[in-house]
């Protein structure tokens, strides 16, 4: 699957959609609703900028590619004329022709995805996810100015995605007439076993420390919580105060709480900037109280820290954080604005020892059932499928699609598929057939240290790069390349290489190892191992002992490859089968293509039969005729 | 006597304080403490210097200060920035010119880390406050050089005053008489954070005088070691012209109007969003009124308009707009709500006073010493939205209440607020600042009414 993912490249929660989906074996690009310095946990992705100057710092797995051309950029910059989003955005879902489009969030990135879908019209953009960051329309669907773009947006996207029910009938409300989708967290997933280690050990209410998520704009109000804590001022008696997202200002008002109340303050994270995320983790897994105070959100990803790492979470309200805690149970919903009913709830946390304890005990239970990664991201993969269908059903009304798409899976760009085999397999002969294809490029060996190849002529390139955006690029329905099993041996990040890249596997083998020895051996002795021509008249002379081992070895190596690729779109085609012209229509449907008539430029290689070739044939026939191998004794294929 | 004056430029405070005393016929300069364009309404007598346009590079340079040895800190100091350049404000509003000079090509790059000199902890404290600390204080330096005014002013004691304090190390010639002034925040919260309680201490241990807007912070900057002159106790701002103003006020008593004026600052010490959430609670007392906000923060717009979609009150964000007009919206308020951390007097307050809208101002700031609580007007915690929404309700419905506390307000207005009689008084502050007669200076209890209450 072919992903384009529109969002804040700053955002964490992307970062965090990004790390869930990660090892799916899609291929997944970004697009910034701006051009912003990227979030460091940004990963597994390509990100198109239209500055590629303005990243700072990407992570090792962020290949970052300029969404406009050279001589664009050229003339923009000297026309000082800035690029318009909408457009390069539209030109970019042009180009990658991705499976499935992604805005997460409506008023930047997706208003935007909804201008570029304006440019290239409904019938020609894929499927379209919209995510709901929650004040998307739970605060901007109360002004007037957004409420027509709203509903355009609704009326367009496929899927409305939202981490709270309340969203979903808040879609609806505003013209969303398509079938609800799962409810996933727009952080996605957990790793809650990694996320433990930072907790404190011991009970929660034995900690002595109260976290603020330290927000102040347009929806935050952290000054709320200041002072609500100046109003229990002798229950603070050695707490200690740990903000994050603090601003300057932030910070220096809370050193005066602080320093009136008696506590002691650590900032934990401050605006702008990024701390490593443990260290968020960790200040929630110390924390007795987690306080999170805005006048709109969904969940809010600090209420689901907070229960991972066990703190009770003081929450506004005006979020969904009630389809998570049990108020008054396992967390305190409050009013954002009012500060009383913050400081009872705060005096009530820091009084009842039990409570505390007992919420802890019920949010793990929560997070263990609706946040592990596994939950989350089988929740996002139907999430992805359920795009696709509905884009399907709505290209068989628009006629979008093309006929030639497999049932099942619905693509729009180029397949990528690789040809999996160990030598001598006919693999060339495959990779040729499917060449002849007008809609179809089939390179050659591509994952060998043969020199000419990617190891040597790419080396500032990685593997994955090289593949993704030299050979998988080009004006085809299909693409794909040879990958040697012997040669992925290696380099052993072939295989999650081609799972991240999406490819399907075309798995040939050739049944008679026999002749697939004698191959081996021809052209070691011919020193040709094109397959363009055919051998000169030779005799060769063969050791038996010597074909069991190479047969068992290639027999193992087919079995041990097969066990690793079950994670594979996978079709297996055997050498003899293809000769015979089978599964040859198969093949095509399998990437893809409409299947046709294909043809070959190689020959088969050897026009001797084996007896001629063969000095010690006889020797071969007695030795072998009492193994397992004795088949390959019988007929030439 | 000509005065040089180093201060915020988007502070209207800083801009009625230059017009006062360019009125009372001061040679009055001024240079702006941050690169910022100002707000208009500055008057023409006024004479800006603007620092040449060099931060590119800056940034490069980190916050390392680079010690060198003091012969090649001047030397360099000087060749790069011996660029004071007088520039007028333009014939159109908001726009100054800058002069010639103030078009030079930049000095080599090379040489910023040279004048990177500052006392650790000045430079902090500099950091802190916003500013591009570095090079500043020597382009102040060279212009107090060449200005030589007799007096040096700084506005504020955290921005203006460490800025000033860093320029007096590298003046060549003799530093004129320097003047602090105190406008707010800087006693009252700032030094209470550990980063600039030392620079506060150091400003106020080496400035000459002072002057205040509240009896409060003289002597807060007494309990702070400062021992010289108190120069005087008035409104920063200086005074108004009270015939024109009174002139912009909605005819009829103050009882009669429906409109609620809150500022809509929300900052580091602006609270507009408790204020908001006061008129939320206090929206059954105010139906059919108008809320109109000026000064907006931000976050105050989404703020504002939840605030008219949960109430169903009409709420409005002024945009900014002349002075005159904003006086005019005040002289139709029947409550002018003001929240803030910390303040002086709070001008908007005074505002309030003047054009007859009954004041609600944290008690934070020193209104106390010219309102009667209660009476003239109401201070209220800055934080607690349900104490400032009950003061609400009672402005609201209590027509003897405003009535009342404004004719009490127009009386306090005309003996204190008067500009024929207020900017005079500041201009004489600095006059004997420089004669270094500061015996006379006019801070007793019979001058500032509330003080003594």
């Amino acid at each position: 699957m072919r992903l384009l993912i529109v969002g804040m490249l700053d955002s964490m929660h992307v970062a965090r959609w990004l790390a869930t989906i990660d090892g799916q074996g899609w291929d997944v690009h970004l697009f910034g609703e701006r051009d912003t310095l990227a979030h460091p946990r940004l990963a597994g992705a390509t990100l198109w900028q239209i500055d590629p100057a303005n990243t700072s710092r990407p992570a090792a797995d962020l290949l970052v590619r300029p969404a406009l051309g050279k001589s664009e950029r050229a003339t923009r910059a000297a026309m000082r004329r800035p690029a318009r989003r909408a457009a390069v955005l539209a030109g970019l879902i042009r180009r990658l022709r991705p499976d499935v489009v992604h805005s997460m969030e409506f008023q930047h990135a997706g208003y935007l995805t909804l201008d570029a879908r304006s440019r290239l019209g409904p019938g020609r953009f894929p499927p379209w996810i919209a995510s709901n960051f929650g004040s998307d329309i739970h605060l901007f669907g109360r002004f007037p100015e957004h409420q027509p773009r709203i509903r355009d947006l609704l009326a367009a996207a496929d899927v409305h995605h939202c981490e709270c029910a309340r969203d979903l009938a808040h879609g609806r409300r505003f013209g969303f007439a398509g079938r609800d989708a799962a409810l996933v967290p727009m952080g996605g997933g957990w790793d809650l076993d990694a996320a433990a280690v930072h907790r404190t050990i011991g009970p929660v209410s034995a900690r002595r420390t109260i976290a603020l998520k330290a927000y102040e704009g347009w929806a935050g109000r952290a000054g709320v919580a200041l002072e609500a804590l100046r109003r229990v001022v002798p229950l603070l008696d050695g707490y200690t105060l740990a903000i994050y997202l603090a601003s300057t200002e932030m910070q220096a008002r809370s050193r005066l709480v602080a320093q009136e109340t008696g506590m002691r303050l650590e900032v934990v994270s401050g605006l702008p900037g990024f701390v490593p995320y443990e260290q968020i983790l960790s200040m929630h897994g110390r924390s007795r109280i987690s306080i999170g105070l805005s006048i709109s959100d969904a969940i809010s990803t600090s209420l689901l820290e907070a229960m991972v790492m066990g703190s009770f979470p003081i929450q506004s309200g005006t979020g969904c954080g009630g389809e998570w805690i049990e108020d008054g149970v396992s967390g305190i919903l409050v009013h954002p604005e009012d500060p009383q009913p913050v400081a009872n709830a705060i005096r009530r946390v820091l009084t009842d020892d039990a409570l505390v304890d007992r919420a802890a005990a019920i949010n793990a239970a929560t997070v263990r059932a609706r946040l592990d990664y596994p939950v989350v991201r089988s929740r996002i993969v139907d999430l992805y499928q359920d795009a696709l269908a509905r884009g399907r059903n709505r290209g068989e009304r628009g006629g979008v699609m093309s006929a030639t798409v497999p049932p099942g899976d619905v693509r729009v760009g180029p397949v990528r598929f690789a040809i999996v085999s160990v030598g001598r397999s006919g693999s060339t002969m495959l990779q040729h057939l499917l060449d002849s294809h007008p809609e179809v490029r089939c390179h050659g060996e591509e994952i060998t240290k043969h020199p000419g190849v990617w190891s040597t002529q790419f080396g500032n390139l990685s593997m994955e790069q090289f593949l993704r955006d030299v050979r998988f690029a080009g004006p085809f329905r299909a693409i794909g390349i040879k990958a040697m099993i012997e040669h992925a041996l290696d380099f052993p990040e072939t295989w999650d290489v081609l799972q991240r890249l999406g490819c399907r596997l075309i798995v040939n083998t050739r049944r008679n190892k026999l002749n697939q020895y004698i191959s081996m051996k021809l052209a070691m002795a011919t020193v040709d191992w094109s397959s363009r021509a055919s051998y000169p008249e030779t005799r060769i002379r063969l050791d038996p002992e010597d074909f069991i081992a190479h047969a068992r070895e290639w027999v193992l190596l087919e079995a041990q490859t097969a066990a690793m690729l079950d994670r594979f779109p996978t079709m297996t085609v055997s050498y003899e089968a293809v000769l015979r012209g089978e599964g040859i229509d198969e093949m095509q449907r399998f990437i893809g293509v409409e299947p046709q008539t294909l043809r070959t430029e190689t020959v088969k290689a050897r026009w001797q039969r084996r007896e001629d070739v063969v000095e010690n044939w006889d020797e071969i026939v007695s030795v072998l005729s009492r193994t397992r191998w004795a088949p390959c004794l019988d007929g030439e294929a | 006597m000509r005065l040089l004056m180093v201060g915020l430029p988007r502070s209207p405070h800083t801009i009625h304080h230059l017009n006062a005393l360019a009125d009372a016929g001061v040679d009055v300069h001024f240079a702006p403490s941050i690169e910022a364009a100002p707000i208009d309404g500055l008057r023409r007598g006024v004479r800006v210097h603007l620092m040449p346009q060099r931060r590119q590079g800056w940034e490069r340079l980190g916050k390392t200060p680079v010690h060198l040895p003091d012969p090649v800190r001047r030397s360099v100091a000087r060749s790069s920035y011996r660029a004071a350049r007088f520039v007028r404000p333009s014939r159109r509003r908001d726009q100054w010119e800058p002069g010639p000079l103030a078009r030079l090509p930049a000095a080599p790059q090379g040489q910023y880390p040279a004048v990177a000199v500052l006392a650790t902890d000045l430079a902090t404290a500099l950091e802190k406050v916003g500013q591009d600390f570095l090079v500043r204080p020597v382009w102040l330096a060279d212009l107090i050089d060449e200005l030589r005014p007799d007096v040096v002013t700084s506005g504020t004691i955290a921005q203006a005053g460490y800025m000033t304090l860093a320029a007096r190390s590298l003046c060549r010639r003799p530093f004129p008489r320097w003047v602090v002034g105190c406008w707010g925040l800087d006693l009252d919260l700032l030094v209470g954070l550990p980063e600039h309680r030392d620079p506060i201490r150091r400003v106020l241990a080496e400035c000459g005088a002072l002057y205040a807007e509240c009896h409060r912070d003289i002597a807060l900057a007494r309990g702070l070691g400062f021992a010289g002159a108190v120069l005087g106790v008035e409104p920063i701002g200086g005074g108004w012209d009270l015939d024109h103003v009174r002139g912009l006020r909605s005819p009829g008593p103050t009882s009669g109007r429906r409109v609620l004026m809150v500022k809509g600052y929300q900052d580091f010490v602006g609270r507009a969003f408790v204020a908001l959430r006061a008129v939320a609670l206090a929206a059954d007392a105010l139906r059919g009124w108008r809320v109109l906000i000026f000064a907006p923060g931000a976050g105050t717009d989404i703020a504002a308009r939840l605030l008219a979609e949960e109430t169903g009150l009409e709420v409005e964000v002024l945009p900014r707009r002349p002075y005159d007009d904003l006086l005019r919206h005040l002289g139709t308020a029947r409550i002018g709500l003001a929240l803030s951390a910390s303040d002086a007097i709070s001008t908007s307050a005074l505002e309030s006073m003047i054009m007859g809208a009954f004041p609600i101002q944290s008690a934070t700031s020193c209104l106390g010493e010219w309102i009667r609580d209660g009476a003239s007007g109401f201070l209220v915690p800055a934080e607690d939205p349900e104490a400032v929404a009950a003061a609400i309700r009672r402005a609201a419905c209590d027509d003897a209440l405003v009535d009342h506390a404004a004719a009490e307000n127009d009386r306090v207005a005309a003996e204190r607020l008067d500009a024929r009689v207020v900017n005079p008084r500041i201009a004489a502050m600095y006059r004997r600042a420089l004669d270094g007669d500061e015996s006379s200076g006019r801070v007793n209890a019979g001058e500032t009414k509330g003080a003594s209450r």
